[in-house]
C-alpha cells in the first residue's frame, strides 16, 4: 500500500537538527554567561565559547559519523556490535541514569527558577511535579511526535533569544569588552569546562539515531544544531557582558535571566518583555527535559524489550521526581550541575571516540 | 432489531408469485400508512400495481411512466412477455432494475423509488422517480463571503456533487459512494481529485467509510464523528462547510471531500490546525488582503485564546510585568471587587457563552436585542455594582469579538473549550500555569492525526515550502506547489513553463 | 485510556492547587519610591540607624474622576538594613509591600557620606528579584523624607521625580541619571562615579541639578559639584546632550545649544612615568537665541564657534584643575580607559591611582574641543 511519506515512525535530518539544537539550550543557559566570566575577563570568554564550540562541533561530527555506521540501530545494538556484553551492559546503563540525572537536575532548576521569579508562594516541589506530569504526557504520546515538537517550539525560542538581544542595544555599552586577551591560559581552560556543560545535550544524538531517516545526513544535521546553539550562546554571552559588564555578570546568579528582566520597550503592553520571555523558556526547558527523560527511556526500552512503554514511563517517573528532590539547597543543585557536566564530559567526549576506532578498525559486523 | 452474526446473509423473504400476497406482505411490513399510493391497472389481464411514496416522487417522473404503461396497454402485442416489454419501455424513460427481495422493495420505496409489482410475477421493477420537494440552491448562511460565489450546499447529493462538477471539470475529479447505515440507508459522496491527492489518504478514507455502523446517518455530523482519528481531542479532525467553492479548493489542494447525502454540508479532510484560520476569500482576494487577514485571524485566535488567561496571571499573580501605570489603573479598577480576577474571569466568560448561546436559539430580531442587552447593560451594570472590574469587561469583551473572526464554527467552540481551560491553568498557576498548559495543547496537536495527517504539519514536522500559504497568503505565482504535507501525487499547480 | 486518566489527573491535581500563591493586585502596596535617611542610634549596637521612607502608591487616588484625596502614602520606618524596615512597617500595613514598581531610589547626602554605607544598602534592591536594574537613583540635599511630600501636578512624588530626570531638555546641569544596574557595576569596581542631586525648593517643587562625586575606594560621598562644574563634566564626558551655553560676544548674548556631544579619551604618551591624555570633546549645535537689537546682523559662526571652543576650554580647564587638585577623584573616567585600553600600565597604576601617591593628580589631561554650528535658526 502506498504511504504518505512522512508519517512513518522516523524524522528527518532537518528534525534531528531541530532536536540537537533544543536539546542543548537548557537550563545551563541561565548560569552560562557568570560561569565564564568567574574566569575570564572581559569578553575574552569568547575565545572559550568558540574553542569549546569548536571542539564540541567535533565531537557531535564524530558521534555522528560513528552511529552513520550502525544506520537504524538502537544504541545498545551499537554497543553489543562493538564491545564484549558486560562492558556495553554498563555502559547503556550509566548512559541511561546519566539522562535521567538530566532530565531530574532539569526539573528541578525549572522548578527553582519558576519559584524565584514568577511564583515565590508556591512550592517548588509542587512545581517540579507539575512540571513532570507535563514531560510525561509528551512521553505517552509516539516518539515521532515528541522530537516534532522542537520544530514548533524552536524557532519561537530563536526569535525570543534574537529580540533579547536585540532589544537590549539600547542600554549596551560595548566599551565593557575591553580589555581583550588579558585572561590567562588556566582562565579560557576552566572556561572551556565550565561551558561544557551548556553542551550536555549533545548525547541525544546517538539515542536518536537510530529514527533518523537519512543516516548519511545525520552528522551535518546535528553539527548544524549544535552550531545554533553555539551562536545563541554566543549571542546571550556578548549580550551580558555589554549590558552588566564583566564584574556585573559575575555577580549575577542568573545573568540571562537578568538580561529578559532589563528589556523595557516605551509604552505599551510589553514594556516588560519579561512576561513573553519566561513563557518561552519553559518551553525549551521542556524540549530538553522531555528529550533526556525519552533518551532514558530508550535505554531501557532497549534492556526490556518485553515490557510495555506505559509501564516503563510509570517506573521511570517516580525515580526521576524523587532523584530531582535530593539536592537541598542551591549549592547542592550546583554540585548536582557540576556532576552531570563532567559525567557528560566523561560520556559524550570520552567514550564515542574510541568507539568510533574500535569500530573504524574492527568493521561493522552484520 | 439488532443485526447479530454475519451481516451478509440475507434472511429477507422474497416476492411469490402472487400479486395480493405480495402486496399485503409489503403492506405489513410497512404499517398502515398514508403516504403509501397504490394504483392498479390490467393489462392484457394482467393486474399490475404501481406502488409509490407521496411526497417521496417527482410527479413529472411518475407521470412518465404512467404514460408508457397506458402505451403498452394501448399498443399491440408483441412477442415478448409482459414483464419484459414493460422493463424495456420503462427502462427508456427512468433509471429501472428488477429486484425480488422484500425488503429491497420497501428500502426502495422508502427511498423514493415507485415500485411495480405483477400478478403471477415473483419479481418487480424499481424506477428511479426520486423526487419530492427539495430546497433550492441558496446563498451561504453561516459562511458568508464578500467575494466568492454565491452558493451553498443543499441537501440533495446530486446537486451537490453537480456544484463541484461545474467548478472543477477535470475527467479525473473521482466520485466514489457509499451506502452507511443501517435503518436509515444513505448515499456519502467521496470526492476527490485521482491524480493530484495521495492514493493512502483515499485508501484510508475508503476503509473508515466501509466500517462505519451507525444507525443513519441524519447529517454530516455524524459520519464525522464515526470516522474521526481522536474522538477525545476537542479539535475537528473534518472541516465542515456549506460551500461548494471552499471543497474545490481543498479538492486541487490534494484534499478529499466527503458529502453525504440529504445533509447541507460537506466534509474535508485531512486538515491541519493552521486551515481553520484560512477562508477561500483569501484566495480570492487580492494576495495582500488576504495576507493581512490571514495574519489577523491568526492573531485573533492568539487573542481568543489567551486574553484572559494573561491577565489573570498578570493581575493575581506577576503585578510586576504590568507597565506602572498600567498597574495602577488596573489596581484602581479592581479595587472592592469582591472575587480574585480568576473567578470574575469565569463569570464573565460563561456569561458570555450564555448570551452567545440565548442570541444563537433566538430568532435573529430577538438575537440582536440579547446582544445589546446582554453586553452593554448586564456589563455596565456589573460594573456599576462592583462585581466586576471595567479592565475585566473590556478584556472579556475583546475576547469574544476575537472569537467571532473564525470562518470554521466548530474551530471556534475549540477555542471557547480551550479558553476556559487556559483560564483555569492561569488561575491556578499563573504565567508558568498558562505556559504548561499550552506546551500540553502542543503535545497534543503533534500527536493528532487528521486522516493519519499529522494535524500540526506543516510546522511540525516542518515543510517550509507550505508556509507561504500559512500566516500569509503570498501571491498566486509564488505557490506554484500543492501543500507538501498532504504529500500529493501531483505536485505542481500549474504546469506552464516560466 | 492510560493517556486519558492522566489528562484527568493533571487536571484534579490542578483543582487541589488552586489559588495557591495568588495575590490579587488590589492586596499589594505598590512601592514606587523609596528614601533612606540617617537615623538616630537608640540601641546598643554600634550598626548605623536609617530611617527608610516608602512610598506606596494608592490607586484609588489616582482614576482621573477623583481629584482631592491623596495619591500616596508614605511608610516611615527605623532600621538598620531595609528588610528590618519592611518587616515592621508590615505591622502597619494592611499590603504587602511590591518592590516591582518602584521607580526612584533617594538617599540622603548624610547617609552617602559615610563609607561603604550605599552599598550595603543597596544590596536589598540589587539582591531582591522583583527589583528592576532600571531604577534610578538619586542623592538628596537634606532628608529625603521631604522630597518624597512634594506634591504638584502630579499626583505622585516619586513619579514627578522620575519624570523630572527624563526632562533633562535645554540644560545639562545634572549629573546624567544613573540606574541601579549601572551603579552597582560602577561599585564594584571601585570606580568613582557622579549621582545626580536633587534640592528641595518648596512643598511642590524640587530641582535637579549639581552632580554628587562618590569615591570609588571608600564608596562614599566626597563632594558635591555645583551646577557649573556639571556642565564642565558633562561636557569632557560626552554627556552634554541638550546643553546650552551662554556667550558674551560684542555686547551680545549668544546662545549656543548642543545637539549632540561625544567625547574621546586617549593616552598620548607615558614618558618616565609622566601620564599624558588627550581628551577631545566634538559638540554640534545651533545658534538658539541671540540676545541683540533685532536689525544688527548676525555674527558669522565661524567667530561664535571660536568663541565657543575658547570659553569651553577656560572651563573645562579649570574644573579638570579642580578635580586634580581639590577633589582628587577620577569621575573623568581616565582609570576605566586605562584599564580596558592599557590594561598593563592600569596593574601598575591601579592600587594608587585616587589614594596614596594619587597618580590622578598627577597625569596631565590635555582637552581640545571641536565644535560646529549646524544652523542658526530662521534669522540670519
Amino acid at each position: 500500500m502506498s504511504k504518505v511519506k512522512y508519517t512513518d515512525r522516523s524524522i528527518s535530518a532537518k528534525e534531528l537538527m531541530y532536536a540537537v539544537a533544543s536539546m542543548v539550550i537548557g537550563v545551563g543557559i541561565f548560569n552560562l554567561p557568570r560561569y565564564i566570566t568567574t574566569v575570564t575577563n572581559g569578553i575574552d570568554g569568547m575565545i572559550s565559547i568558540l574553542l569549546m564550540g569548536g571542539l564540541v562541533l567535533a565531537i557531535v561530527w564524530i558521534m555522528g559519523q560513528f552511529v552513520r555506521m550502525y544506520p537504524r540501530k538502537g544504541i545498545y545494538e551499537i554497543l553489543l556490535s562493538i564491545i564484549p556484553k558486560p562492558i556495553a551492559f554498563l555502559l547503556i546503563i550509566v548512559y541511561g541514569s546519566f539522562f535521567a540525572l538530566l532530565a531530574a537536575y532539569e526539573i528541578r532548576a525549572i522548578a527553582e527558577i519558576t519559584k524565584k521569579y514568577l511564583l515565590p508562594n508556591t512550592s517548588s516541589d509542587i512545581l517540579s511535579l507539575l512540571f513532570l506530569l507535563v514531560t510525561l504526557y509528551a512521553l505517552f504520546g509516539s516518539r515521532t511526535a515528541l522530537i516534532r515538537i522542537n520544530s514548533m517550539f524552536l524557532p519561537v525560542v530563536l526569535i525570543v533569544s534574537l529580540l533579547l538581544v536585540v532589544l537590549n542595544i539600547r542600554i549596551m555599552h560595548f566599551d565593557n569588552f575591553y580589555p581583550l586577551l588579558t585572561t590567562d591560559l588556566k582562565g579560557y581552560g576552566s572556561g572551556m569546562i565550565n561551558i561544557f556543560f551548556s553542551f550536555t545535550g549533545i548525547s541525544i544524538i546517538i539515542s536518536y539515531s537510530y529514527l533518523v531517516n537519512e543516516p548519511e545526513k545525520a552528522s551535518s544535521a546535528a553539527v548544524k544544531g549544535v552550531f545554533i546553539s553555539i551562536i545563541i550562546y554566543a549571542m546571550v554571552f556578548v549580550s551580558c557582558v555589554a549590558v552588566f559588564s564583566n564584574l556585573g555578570t559575575d555577580f549575577l546568579e542568573n545573568p540571562t535571566i537578568e538580561l529578559g528582566k532589563e528589556i523595557e520597550l516605551p509604552g505599551g503592553f510589553f514594556e516588560r518583555f519579561e512576561s513573553v520571555y519566561f513563557t518561552i523558556w519553559i518551553m525549551t526547558i521542556f524540549n530538553t527535559t522531555s528529550m533526556s527523560m525519552d533518551s532514558s527511556l530508550i535505554v531501557l526500552e532497549s534492556l526490556f524489550k518485553k515490557t510495555k512503554k506505559e509501564t516503563l514511563i510509570v517506573i521511570l517517573a517516580p525515580i526521576i521526581f524523587f532523584v530531582s528532590m535530593v539536592p537541598i539547597g542551591m549549592e547542592e543543585m550546583e554540585a548536582m550541575g557540576t556532576f552531570i557536566g563532567r559525567l557528560s564530559l566523561a560520556l559524550t567526549a570520552i567514550v564515542p571516540v574510541p568507539l568510533y576506532i574500535i569500530a573504524k578498525i574492527r568493521g561493522v559486523k552484520k | 432489531m439488532k443485526r447479530e452474526g454475519n451481516p451478509h446473509i440475507d434472511h429477507s423473504p422474497l416476492l411469490c408469485n402472487s400479486l395480493s400476497s405480495n402486496l399485503e406482505l409489503i403492506q405489513t411490513t410497512l404499517g398502515p400508512t398514508p403516504d403509501l399510493k397504490m394504483l392498479q391497472y390490467e393489462i392484457r389481464n394482467i393486474p399490475i400495481t404501481i406502488l409509490y411514496m407521496a411526497d417521496l416522487v417527482d410527479s413529472d417522473k411518475l407521470q412518465n411512466i404512467l404514460k408508457s404503461i397506458k402505451y403498452i396497454k394501448y399498443a399491440p402485442p408483441v412477442d415478448s412477455s409482459l414483464f419484459e416489454q414493460m422493463y424495456s419501455d420503462i427502462y427508456l424513460t427512468a433509471q429501472t432494475e428488477k429486484i425480488s427481495k422484500m425488503n429491497e422493495v420497501t428500502n426502495h420505496l422508502l427511498n423514493g423509488r415507485t415500485i411495480i409489482l405483477m400478478d403471477s410475477i415473483n419479481e418487480c421493477f424499481s424506477v428511479d422517480t426520486y423526487g419530492g420537494k427539495v430546497r433550492a440552491i441558496e446563498e451561504p448562511q453561516t459562511e458568508s463571503l464578500i467575494r466568492g460565489p454565491k452558493l451553498s450546499f443543499t441537501e440533495e447529493i446530486g446537486v451537490n456533487i453537480a456544484m463541484i462538477r461545474k467548478q472543477i471539470t477535470d475527467e479525473n475529479l473521482k466520485v466514489e459512494t457509499f451506502v452507511i447505515g443501517e435503518r436509515g440507508k444513505k448515499k456519502v459522496a467521496l470526492l476527490y481529485i485521482g491524480d493530484v491527492i495521495n492514493p493512502a489518504i483515499v485508501e484510508e478514507a475508503r476503509h473508515r467509510l466501509n466500517h462505519i455502523s451507525i444507525d443513519a446517518p441524519i447529517d454530516s455530523g455524524i459520519i464525522e464523528q464515526s470516522i474521526e482519528d481522536n474522538f477525545m481531542s476537542p479539535f475537528p479532525q473534518f472541516i465542515s462547510t456549506e460551500r461548494p467553492d471552499k471543497v474545490s479548493l481543498s479538492l486541487l489542494q490534494g484534499r478529499l471531500a466527503i458529502i453525504p447525502d440529504q445533509t447541507a454540508n460537506a466534509l474535508i479532510a485531512p486538515i491541519s490546525i493552521l486551515d481553520t484560520v484560512q477562508s477561500p476569500e483569501d484566495y480570492y482576494e487580492r494576495w495582500h488582503i488576504g495576507s493581512l487577514l490571514r495574519m489577523l485571524r491568526a492573531f485573533a485566535v492568539f487573542i481568543s485564546l489567551f486574553l484572559p488567561s494573561f491577565y489573570i496571571a498578570l493581575v493575581s499573580f506577576h503585578q510586576g510585568l504590568i507597565p506602572s501605570r498600567l498597574a495602577f489603573s488596573i489596581a484602581a479598577s479592581r479595587e472592592g471587587v469582591p472575587f480574585p480576577a480568576f473567578i470574575e474571569a469565569l463569570m464573565m466568560a460563561i456569561t458570555m457563552e450564555l448570551l452567545r448561546e440565548a442570541g444563537l436559539r433566538l430568532p435573529k430580531p430577538i438575537g440582536q436585542t440579547i446582544g445589546i442587552v446582554g453586553g452593554i447593560v448586564i456589563g455596565e451594570a456589573a460594573v456599576q455594582a462592583g462585581i466586576v472590574s471595567t479592565v475585566m469587561v473590556i478584556v472579556i469583551a475583546i475576547t469574544a469579538i476575537a472569537s467571532f473572526t473564525l470562518p470554521v464554527y466548530s474551530m471556534g467552540v475549540t477555542y471557547r473549550i480551550l479558553l476556559f481551560s487556559f483560564i483555569f491553568a492561569a488561575g491556578m498557576m499563573g504565567l508558568y500555569g498558562i505556559s504548561l498548559a499550552f506546551i500540553v495543547l502542543v503535545i497534543h496537536i503533534v500527536n493528532l492525526t487528521s486522516l493519519g495527517i499529522p494535524y500540526a504539519a506543516p510546522l511540525a514536522p516542518i515543510f517550509i515550502n507550505d508556509w507561504k500559504e500559512l500566516f500569509v497568503r503570498l501571491p498566486i505565482a509564488f505557490i506554484k506547489k500543492r501543500p507538501v504535507f498532504l504529500d500529493p501525487v501531483d505536485e505542481v499547480r500549474s504546469e506552464k513553463e516560466e | 485510556m492510560i493517556k486519558r486518566c492522566y489528562v484527568v489527573s493533571i487536571l484534579l491535581l490542578s483543582f487541589l492547587l488552586q489559588g495557591c500563591g495568588a495575590r490579587e493586585i488590589e492586596k499589594k502596596a505598590f512601592v514606587i519610591g523609596v528614601g533612606i535617611d540617617q537615623g538616630k542610634n537608640e540601641d546598643a549596637t554600634s550598626l548605623p540607624v536609617m530611617n527608610g521612607t516608602f512610598q506606596v502608591a494608592v490607586p484609588r487616588s489616582l482614576k482621573p474622576e477623583v481629584t482631592n484625596g491623596k495619591a500616596y502614602q508614605n511608610f516611615e520606618e527605623k532600621g538598620h538594613d531595609i528588610s528590618e524596615q519592611i518587616s515592621k512597617i508590615a505591622q502597619i500595613s494592611n499590603k504587602e509591600l511590591y518592590f516591582a514598581h518602584n521607580q526612584i531610589i533617594l538617599v540622603s547626602d548624610k547617609v552617602a557620606k559615610q563609607p561603604q554605607r550605599m552599598e550595603r544598602l543597596l544590596d536589598f534592591f540589587v539582591r531582591h528579584e522583583d527589583i528592576r536594574r532600571s531604577v534610578r537613583v538619586f542623592i538628596t540635599k537634606g532628608d529625603t523624607k521631604q522630597f518624597l511630600n512634594v506634591e504638584n501636578n502630579e499626583k505622585l512624588p516619586s513619579l514627578y521625580i522620575d519624570t523630572l530626570s527624563a526632562n533633562v531638555q535645554n540644560h545639562s546641569r545634572t549629573a546624567s541619571i544613573k540606574r541601579l544596574g549601572d551603579l552597582q557595576e560602577d561599585l564594584l569596581a571601585h570606580r568613582s562615579f557622579v549621582l545626580p542631586v536633587l534640592h528641595y525648593k518648596s512643598t511642590d517643587e524640587i530641582k535637579l541639578g549639581g552632580a554628587a562625586i562618590i569615591k570609588g575606594e571608600s564608596s562614599r560621598l566626597t563632594h558635591v559639584l555645583n551646577e557649573k562644574d556639571t556642565e564642565a563634566l558633562n561636557i569632557l564626558n560626552g554627556e552634554f546632550q541638550k546643553g546650552m551655553l551662554l556667550i558674551e560676544l560684542k555686547d551680545n548674548l549668544y546662545i549656543y545649544k548642543v545637539d549632540k556631544s561625544k567625547s574621546k579619551i586617549k593616552l598620548q604618551s607615558t614618558n618616565n612615568g609622566q601620564l599624558t591624555f588627550k581628551i577631545t570633546v566634538s559638540l554640534e549645535g545651533e545658534i538658539q537665541e541671540v540676545n541683540k537689537q533685532m536689525d544688527t546682523r548676525t555674527t558669522s559662526a565661524d567667530r561664535v564657534k571660536k568663541e565657543v571652543e575658547k570659553q569651553l576650554a577656560i572651563k573645562t580647564e579649570r574644573f579638570i584643575n579642580k578635580l586634580q587638585n581639590q577633589y582628587k577623584t577620577d569621575v573623568l573616567g581616565l582609570g576605566v580607559y586605562l584599564e580596558k585600553h592599557h590594561h598593563k600600565e592600569w596593574l601598575k597604576l591601579r592600587n594608587d591611582w585616587e589614594t596614596g601617591e594619587n597618580h590622578f593628580s598627577q597625569v596631565k589631561i590635555n582637552t581640545q574641543i571641536n565644535t560646529t554650528i549646524s544652523s542658526a535658526g530662521g534669522l540670519r
